[in-house]
């Protein structure tokens, strides 16, 4: 009784210390704006305007009959799953890499991780010229007619360049979390598989890449939600064009709210994203979960 | 042994050549910063014909770049700080105490993570800056900036402590640490490479943040870099090649962060592996 | 540290209760305590009676601000600020500028409280918050603006905002390029119709030159050019809002109409000429001002605040003007040798969030603005462009803002927009988008007047 007892009251004094701190700062920061947020979704509200009307579900019936959201939304998925596979796929092997003793290692890390540190408009403004001029004249001078065009100003094109960029900044990003993984793999398993006889291929696939699942399964989600979130990237290097081609769903609720002034729809919006998106990576949570627990 | 170091040269020869296809455009930055805007324009690829430092003293000058590297790293530092405490410590609590109420406030934690930050930020500002009055304030920003870093670090916490045997924790109980001490003397050194990875992407997301910082810090007392470089953007267009300067001034801290941090995920990672 | 954390679990709870307890009526209530402006409060239903009573010393030290989404020029509104605050010692103006997310900062702005208490905004942004703004149809910084330059500030007859530059829409011409073109001295009053300009086009082509370009951008092409299909052709400012609320009803199709055609088959005629003909949505502003500079291309379809692209770039002597886009073949239509006058930014005073005191003192600041000489030199200096002040003598140095200039003197102008509320804030936006695929040859002219239509449809009447 009185060891259950006692018991409790630690647990209590360890959950006071230890999450109530983040909890109460993230519900303040982030969950009662949230709350009121979500009560904006149900005014009219422009963002602006002194008076403030209610007008019930309309805002979510507008999202669901506006079709160009729709295919904003698809555009999106299939921007998301081939950044997804790429930057998990690149960043894993540029982990591997530089984890494999070779010279400058921390030099190549700090390389890779560069393009996260430049952000804005500034790198948007380089690819396009990378993609508009750059790639172009050489694409004139080979003689190759998709590239000897602007990349930014085809639809397919436009789509592939943002997804080329953003795997290229998002891959060092995930390296590092890669990185993270694969050096607390413990050196003398690793040594142990090379004794035994195994090749680097089989060290990877069945001594490092079963370890560091737990890294694994961060990456995919980090990835598929900043994927889904791509505002800065999209806004300086496509602008939503072609003619709104490559407007990525994160980019058209900010265009909602804050340039067509329906501030209370682009909420809307951004609440049925969150609604999907969360449900989309708590599955890939619970999976990856199980996967790891199988083990 | 000679045919793995032969690897390990084609290995690095291979990843030399990709970090250069990695690095163009920061080439392309860096060049660029030496050239005034409309030879930038003109030859972006070129290199300088009229080599030019003025860029760097037009970016020091008009961005108050001092005063906005003081507040950045301000608040940077603060955040990081107090993220890495907090966040660590409800990660361990989160990976050793399966409680339903664990598991839920995390799941929120999670689901938080994927929600756009327009949904909350006009109200984040009615509340705090509306409300309370707190614009403009650097404090302010630090704390809204750790609450909306504190959920991925906690995801990293968690994840990774999990990764560290619970018997280190048995083996500390039996010898009388708490859950508390457990933690500070066991768990958080082991915790080192992670602690380094989650500070370098908070610092970076925190160093970098416009959107949050715009909202709050209006005065030109309390600008950070990414506010300050706004001073360049003209309607249509841009000032190139001070904002080039401005931003590479800018990122060098980051970077020289992120350097020195390497060090120690490898020494944290030597440590671990000798305990583990 | 820890105390830091405590107090700010202490305003958590509080943020907790308040919006359970009240929602935001009474979120609005709270003081904030911070070092925000003197007897600051929230909105405006309020603050007109609260504030009344205290305005009475002028030696009352005064804090405003002064927030614009003119951006770039941060140093001639900082000067401007200065010689400001020199000669009133008593008001201190706090420069905000935008980035390129104006309203969402305005927003930010209002809702932390602290509303600017001068704005520059697009006239339609004033327009859409009228309740917040004073009106300043009585106020003597009126009578010194040009009232041809005040339509877009007018809503209902009721005046809101001052008028900032008079920016000229039109095809800007390298003088050099068309001289050699037509063997001669290029005069721009000879162009009179579509025809007139595709026969210059020709005859620049014929020298190996381009003719012409599109930057392939959606607010040079949708708001600038396909709102010129909603401008002075149309008929008077009635007779466009008329226009306008007849499409937004389904009325009217715009394919049906006689104007908005005309423009576009100018368009179609310039494209045929365009340099960005290749790769027509390649298009960037400061690559085509070199294109024109280096003769590359004769002329170019902007307005005069392309100064600021070309200015840095031009050599000793090159001259450059700006020709009226023909949107007919009728050399009696004025309209066609006439520039299309944009005053695309207004300074508007809030009373919403501002005490009577700083509104007054914001006054002081619209009128230093608009009429001190050397706020008036900055500008025009900085700016390049004809300001709409009676009492401004001074003299435009970019070449275009003189050809504006020039054009207005000679009566040979029309209002923009003619109406604040012409063009809804997202226009350039999504019709840009319809007509950069227009420009792309991915839809015809049909589809595109079919899409003008539903994009209309979705529009509240004017």
């Amino acid at each position: 009784m009185t060891k259950n007892y006692r018991r409790r009251l630690s647990d209590i004094f360890s959950f006071a210390g230890f999450g109530l701190p983040a909890l109460v700062i993230w519900a303040s920061v982030v969950l009662v704006p949230f709350i009121y947020g979500i009560w904006i979704t149900f005014t009219d509200w422009n963002g602006l305007a002194m008076q403030i009307n209610y007008v019930g579900i309309k805002n979510y019936i507008d999202v669901f009959s506006d079709a160009t959201f729709i295919t904003s939304f698809l555009k999106t998925v299939i921007y998301a799953f081939f950044t997804v596979v790429a930057s998990n796929l690149i960043g894993f092997l540029l982990a591997l890499a530089v984890t494999s003793g070779i010279k400058g290692q921390n030099f190549f890390r700090t390389g890779f991780f560069t393009p996260n540190i430049i952000g804005g408009i500034i790198l948007g403004y380089i690819w396009n010229f990378i993609f508009s001029y750059a790639l172009t004249s050489f694409g004139k001078s080979i003689g190759v007619d998709w590239m000897s065009t602007s990349w930014l100003t085809n639809p397919t094109r436009a789509l592939i360049a943002l997804i080329i960029v953003s795997a290229w900044q998002l891959s060092g990003y995930l390296m590092v979390i890669y990185i993270a993984g694969l050096t607390s793999v413990p050196r003398e398993l690793i040594e142990a598989a090379y004794v035994d006889g195994a090749t680097g291929f089989d060290v990877i696939k069945n001594v490092k890449l079963p370890l560091i699942k737990n890294s694994t399964a961060i990456c995919i989600f980090l990835s598929i939600s900043r994927t889904f979130m791509s505002f800065d990237m999209n806004l300086s290097l496509t602008a939503g064009g072609p003619y709104k081609s490559t407007e990525l769903i994160a980019y058209k609720i900010y265009q909602t709210a804050f340039t067509s002034m329906e501030f209370g729809k682009g909420q809307a919006q951004a609440i049925v994203l969150f609604v999907i998106v969360a449900i989309i990576s708590l599955l890939q949570v619970y999976f990856t979960r199980k996967g790891v627990d199988e083990q | 042994m000679m045919k793995r170091k032969d690897k390990k040269t084609l290995v690095f020869v291979i990843t030399a050549i990709v970090m250069i296809l990695f690095m163009v455009p920061f080439f392309v930055l860096i060049n660029n910063t030496f050239k005034p805007t409309p030879e930038f324009i003109k030859t972006p690829f070129a290199l300088p014909k009229n080599f030019t430092l003025e860029n760097y003293a037009i970016a020091i000058k008009r961005m108050d770049f001092w005063k906005a590297l003081t507040n950045t790293a301000t608040i940077t530092v603060l955040t990081v700080i107090i993220n890495m405490f907090i966040g660590s410590m409800t990660g361990y609590l989160f990976a050793r105490k399966k409680w339903k109420l664990n598991k839920i406030v995390f799941g929120m934690f999670l689901a938080s993570m994927v929600a756009p930050f327009q949904v909350y930020m006009i109200p984040l500002v009615k509340i705090y800056a509306g409300m309370f009055g707190l614009s403009n304030n650097l404090l302010m920003v630090v704390y809204i900036a750790v609450g909306l870093n504190l959920p991925f670090a906690v995801f990293l916490y968690k994840g990774f402590t999990e990764g560290i045997p619970e018997e280190l924790d048995e083996a500390a109980r039996i010898d009388g640490c708490g859950f508390a001490l457990t933690f500070f003397r066991i768990i958080m050194p082991l915790l080192k490479p992670i602690i380094i990875t989650v500070t370098v992407f908070v610092a970076m997301g925190v160093w970098n943040d416009y959107l949050m910082s715009s909202l709050f810090l209006t005065k030109s007392y309390s600008k950070t870099l990414a506010i300050a470089i706004k001073t360049f953007l003209t309607n249509h267009s841009a000032e190139y090649s001070p904002m080039m300067a401005g931003l590479l001034l800018g990122i060098l801290p980051v970077l020289a962060f992120y350097l020195i941090g390497q060090k120690y995920i490898i020494e944290g990672v030597v440590a671990g592996s000798v305990k583990g | 540290m820890k105390k830091k954390l405590l107090s700010m679990v202490l305003g958590m709870s509080m943020v907790m209760t308040a919006l359970a307890g009240c929602g935001v009526q009474n979120a609005d209530s709270f003081e904030s305590k911070a070092d925000t402006q003197p007897a600051e409060t929230s909105d405006a239903a309020e603050t007109e009676t609260q504030a009344a009573p205290e305005s009475a010393g002028p030696v009352e030290d005064v804090d405003i601000s002064f927030y614009t989404t003119e951006t770039g020029k941060d140093q001639m509104f900082q000067d401007i600020i200065a010689e400001f605050e020199r000669l009133n010692p008593n008001i201190t103006v706090e420069y905000i500028a935008a980035g390129d997310d104006q309203l969402q900062q305005w927003m930010a702005l209002y809702a932390s409280n602290e509303g600017p208490t001068v704005s520059l905004m697009d006239p339609i942004n004033i327009w859409e918050n009228q309740e917040r703004m004073l009106e300043l149809t009585n106020e003597p910084v009126i009578a010194n603006i040009e009232e041809n330059a005040l339509s877009t500030m007018t809503f209902d007859g009721k005046i809101y905002a001052v008028p900032q530059t008079a920016a000229g829409v039109g095809i800007l011409y390298n003088k050099e390029v068309c001289d050699k073109a037509v063997g001669g001295d290029f005069d721009p009053s000879t162009i009179k119709t579509r025809s007139d300009l595709e026969d210059l086009f020709k005859k620049i082509e014929a020298t190996g030159v381009d003719a012409t370009c599109f930057t392939g951008v959606n607010w040079s092409l949708g708001s600038h050019w396909l709102c010129q299909a909603y401008g002075g052709a149309i008929g008077s400012t009635q007779d466009r809002v008329d226009y306008v609320n007849s499409i937004i009803e389904g009325k009217t199709k715009e394919i049906d109409n006689d104007v908005f055609n005309g423009y576009m088959d100018t368009f179609d005629m310039m494209a045929k000429y365009n340099h960005n003909a290749a790769d027509p949505l390649v298009g960037d502003v400061n690559i085509d001002a070199q294109a024109l500079a280096a003769g590359e291309c004769g002329t170019w379809f902007m307005g005069d605040w392309a100064w600021t692209f070309l200015g840095p770039i031009v050599s000793e002597g090159q001259e450059f003007g700006l020709l009226p886009v023909p949107h007919s073949d009728d050399p009696s239509d004025v309209l066609n040798q006439s520039i299309a006058t944009s005053y695309a930014k207004g300074y508007c005073i809030d009373k919403s969030q501002n005490t009577e005191a700083q509104q007054a003192a914001g006054l002081k600041f619209i009128e230093f603005i608009t009429s001190d000489t050397y706020a008036l030199e900055q500008m025009v200096k900085v700016t390049g462009q004809a300001l709409p002040y009676k009492n401004c003598q001074v003299e435009i140095e970019s070449p275009l803002g003189l050809s504006t200039a020039n054009y207005i003197a000679k009566g040979l102008t029309y209002d923009f927009y003619g109406t604040p509320n012409l063009a809804p804030s997202d226009i350039w936006y999504e019709c840009g988008a319809y007509m950069c695929e227009y420009l792309a040859g991915q839809t015809d002219r049909k589809t595109l007047a079919s899409k003008l239509d539903e994009y209309w449809s979705h529009q509240e009447k004017r």
